[in-house]
């Protein structure tokens, strides 16, 4: 039983993890654009909207808004940075660059204007605990992990089936040359970028709710998202998930068994080795791509 | 004021010595590192162990020390550059820095945990105390000119002339019998090596030591002194490191709040993205190569080439 | 005579396994090579025994696998299946940058000299040996890597001035015309030391002058002694400057011979410019 709750914990992290990972995979994946301030962007969102309320049931208008704000976010992020650059020439490590300054200027500012202090949504409905057998559950985890799996599974059936999915592909597979040129590019991956970050806004926001998060949390948002996608296989939502869920069960473990100072530690190095022997992730797209 | 001005003259120095090497690493293997700040805070502890223990404070002990530390270091973790570049290896070293620093806090009996280590004796070199400002601008000066002294070595040798090469075409140095990876693991060590020393002084300096000032964002810092400066050339990193590491006191100097560093470093890298790729000093140098091209073919084109060769 | 000669361009220790140019041991021997991208084969079963101190011309329509043919005898590509002896030991697909240390040297049909490096550091570069390119070296035993750096210089003018490029030694790669960045890419296979050289398509966008001035290089490294294979289009310098000649489709060899053999079958001229 006590392993089953670890186990189920893990599983809710995971499923955390897995959104905040499935926003990046999907911008990195069409775009080849390592996005460093994913992250700090979805924080700017979340800021605004704290500002809305925090608990009752006005925080449920908030966190709508904020998905909204988010999706506007990641859309002008493009338009304002990323698009412009591309059409300068400048190749990734520049555009890089640029994204890490995004970042930085983000930190500073998100903390100047709020308060540094931690902040949480409550939300008594969401966090109220009820037990199958022995097993503590909250609405909470089993919205994160219906909502990781429905938002992967109807992200994989759209890139799939759908037109715009289509046409995302044929960005993907060539980046320079693909058919979809001009305006509809743009839109498309204007589109891309806004939903990738209301895909991580929602995460976040979960992460908020269950815990407190700090005006630094984008940094580690980051970088956890990226490592998720680069250890599952850049661009394979199947592989990105596997690595998120076994992440949240492996550090839940670990905080129990070893210690919570040594959890992530122990996570980090799982991610080191697990890239070092299979440097294409653990799910290849890549040799699917380059055939 | 005095005070003000040789306390940014010893941060510019400690922070360019700190830097100089990451210059290398990013303008020729063209490879981000963001574990830079860890191997500088493992050069500072390095010292603050040694001198809180009581084992030593003389700097002629204590830096080859950190050089050994911060050179194995950096090797372990320059050694996936074999298999990772790119944005694989941003977040690698991300993940490197993150372990590097929470595995040192959470080494207590080692580190002091979160606080860190405060308090210890003064540096000194064989018996001479370095106490004042000044005695550390006297010592930071010397070891800052023979760092400068070994990379500009470095770069005129063939090693340097095969990270010309590397930066332009791999495939042909290869041809040439040279293996890039091998070249970019070396700059690699030794960029984290200076780190360390520079981490050294630094740290005799404060006398305190603190993990938190050597998060990630540090790191941030300073691949951006590097990409400010511009990272093509030696006195690239000099200006970035001058600009970015006095900021706070400037800013401290007009009353402004202290978040305005990040602002400004923000602001900086966009520009630089936007605006100059080779950062500041890639302004001047890109002018003196476009010359020297410009010369040199408009020489060829007089020149009357000459048949056969002089065999 | 020409042995003299040729024993300018290698030092001590630094093409150890080449006594070549006197016959025997760096033969270039490929073995059944095959290799396919995906779906397509691109080299269907290659066996060429290379002929020492003799000028080959690998010759055959675009797609054929020529430069494939390159990529596998001169490392880096692994085949599929087959095996490339260099010097007797089995190279293949062994890192480009281990063969080419063994004295076997490849062109680039783009050129590829360095052009933030002058032409006699481009050589320089080639010339260099493992031990000058240590970093440790460098910083902990400054004069002795000056003093090898020095010895690679002087390779390194050698090379410079046998292709003709003496007087402009101190220039930019990247300002020479395109002419005499051919004639560099070929000098830096010399510094490197090599005894076998793999060229691809050394006379491509060249104008008569400077194909002429190439096939001087070449007809003075035929008769030092090296071997050759030469991927060529310009069906002169083939005839030429080359003893023999493989044609190529397809992967396969079809034909092999003296040129005016090959080029006497009418049913390669067609598959050659037909179509």
């Amino acid at each position: 039983m006590y392993y089953l709750q670890v186990l189920i914990n893990g599983l809710v992290t995971g499923s955390i993890y897995g959104l905040a990972a499935l926003g990046f995979n999907l911008i990195y994946g069409t775009t080849k654009i390592f996005h460093v301030a994913y992250g700090s962007v979805i924080m700017v969102a979340l800021y605004l909207v704290t500002s809305i309320s925090l608990t009752g049931s006005t925080a449920y208008w908030a966190v709508g808004a904020g998905l909204l704000i988010s999706l506007a976010l990641g859309a002008l992020v493009y338009a304002i940075l990323y698009a412009p650059l591309e059409k300068l020439g400048r190749p990734r490590p520049i555009i890089f660059i640029a994204s890490l300054g995004l970042a930085t200027l983000i930190e500073a500012v998100i903390p100047w204007i709020y308060s540094p202090q931690p902040l949480s949504f409550y939300l008594p409905s969401l966090n109220t605990v009820f037990f199958v057998g022995h097993i503590a559950i909250s609405p909470l985890d089993v919205a994160a992990v219906a909502g990781s799996l429905v938002l992967s599974l109807s992200l994989w059936a759209i890139i799939k089936w759908s037109k715009f999915g289509r046409q995302l592909r044929a960005i993907t597979s060539n980046v320079e040359l693909g058919s979809v040129m001009g305006a509809r590019r743009g839109l498309i991956l204007g589109s891309v970028f806004a939903i990738g970050t209301a895909i991580g806004f929602i995460g976040l926001t979960m992460q908020t709710m269950s815990s407190s998060v700090t005006p630094v949390i984008d940094v580690s948002y980051t970088l956890i998202a990226a490592m998720i996608v680069l250890g599952g296989g850049a661009g394979s939502l199947v592989g990105s998930y596997v690595v998120a869920l076994a992440w949240g069960v492996i550090q839940n473990g670990a905080t129990l068994w070893v210690s919570a100072d040594w959890a992530s530690v122990i996570v980090y190095v799982a991610f080191l080795v697990l890239i070092l022997i299979r440097p294409v992730g653990l799910v290849s797209s890549i040799s699917k791509r380059t055939l | 004021m005095i005070y003000i001005i040789q306390t940014i003259v010893i941060y510019s120095l400690t922070y360019s010595i700190a830097v100089m090497g990451l210059s290398l690493v990013v303008g020729y293997s063209q490879i981000f590192v963001l574990s830079q700040a860890a191997v500088f805070g493992v050069g500072s502890f390095t010292y603050a162990v040694m001198s809180s223990r009581n084992i030593t404070s003389d700097l002629l002990i204590v830096i080859p020390v950190a050089i050994v530390i911060g050179g194995l270091l950096s090797l372990v973790t320059g050694l996936p550059l074999f298999r990772l570049g790119g944005d694989y290896y941003i977040v690698a070293s991300l993940a490197f820095q993150y372990v590097i620093i929470q595995g040192l806090v959470n080494w207590t009996s080692v580190s002091g945990g979160p606080p860190g280590l405060f308090g210890f004796s003064s540096p000194s070199i064989l018996g001479w105390n370095i106490t004042s400002n000044m005695d550390f601008i006297y010592v930071l000066v010397p070891i800052l000119v023979l760092a400068l002294g070994s990379l500009l070595w470095v770069r005129r040798m063939p090693y340097g002339r095969a990270l010309v090469a590397m930066a332009d075409d791999e495939a042909a140095l290869a041809a040439g019998g040279v293996k890039a990876d091998s070249l970019r693991v070396g700059v690699f060590v030794l960029a984290g090596t200076l780190a360390a020393v520079a981490g050294v002084l630094f740290t005799s300096f404060l006398n305190v030591a603190s993990p938190g000032d050597y998060g990630i964002s540090e790191s941030i810092l300073m691949i951006s002194m590097v990409l400010v400066g511009g990272s093509r050339s030696l006195i690239g990193p000099f200006i970035g490191a001058l600009f970015l590491s006095s900021l706070p006191y400037w800013l401290n100097l007009v009353n402004w709040s202290v978040y305005m560093t990040g602002v400004v470093t923000g602001v900086l890298l966009l520009l630089v993205a936007f605006f100059l790729p080779d950062g500041v000093a890639g302004l001047a140098t890109s002018w003196v190569h476009r010359r020297r091209m410009h010369e040199q073919s408009r020489q060829a084109s007089s020149v009357e080439p000459s048949l056969g060769g002089q065999s | 005579m020409t042995a003299e000669k040729a024993l300018v361009f290698s030092r001590a220790g630094h093409v150890s396994h080449s006594t070549g140019r006197d016959g025997g041991s760096s033969r270039l021997v490929a073995r059944g090579l095959f290799k396919r991208f995906g779906s397509q084969e691109v080299i269907a079963g290659f066996d060429h025994d290379l002929e020492p101190g003799v000028v080959t011309g690998l010759v055959g329509p675009n797609g054929a696998g020529k430069t494939t043919i390159f990529n596998l005898l001169s490392g880096g590509l692994k085949p599929d299946s087959g095996t490339v002896t260099f010097a007797d030991q089995d190279v293949t697909g062994r890192p480009m940058h281990v063969v080419s240390r063994m004295g076997l040297g490849r062109s680039f049909q783009d050129v590829r000299v360095f052009p933030a490096l002058d032409c006699l550091d481009n050589c320089a570069l080639y010339a260099q040996t493992v031990r000058e390119t240590s970093l440790v070296r460098t910083l902990l035993m400054p004069r002795s890597t000056a003093r090898l750096s020095g010895v690679s210089r002087q390779v390194a003018t050698e090379a410079v001035e046998f292709v003709g490029l003496g007087s402009k030694k101190d220039n930019l790669a990247g300002s020479l015309s395109y002419a005499d960045q051919k004639l560099l890419a070929i000098a830096r296979l010399l510094a490197i030391g090599a005894t076998t050289l793999l060229l691809d398509e050394p006379a491509s966008g060249l104008d008569r002058r400077g194909v002429e001035k190439l096939m001087e290089v070449i007809r003075r490294l035929r008769d030092e002694g090296r071997t050759i294979l030469l991927i060529e289009h310009n069906l002169d310098v083939v005839r030429e400057m080359c003893q023999k000649v493989l044609f190529l489709d397809r992967g396969r060899v079809l034909a092999e011979g003296t040129p005016d053999d090959v080029f006497a079958r009418t049913e390669l001229a067609e598959l050659y410019f037909g179509a």
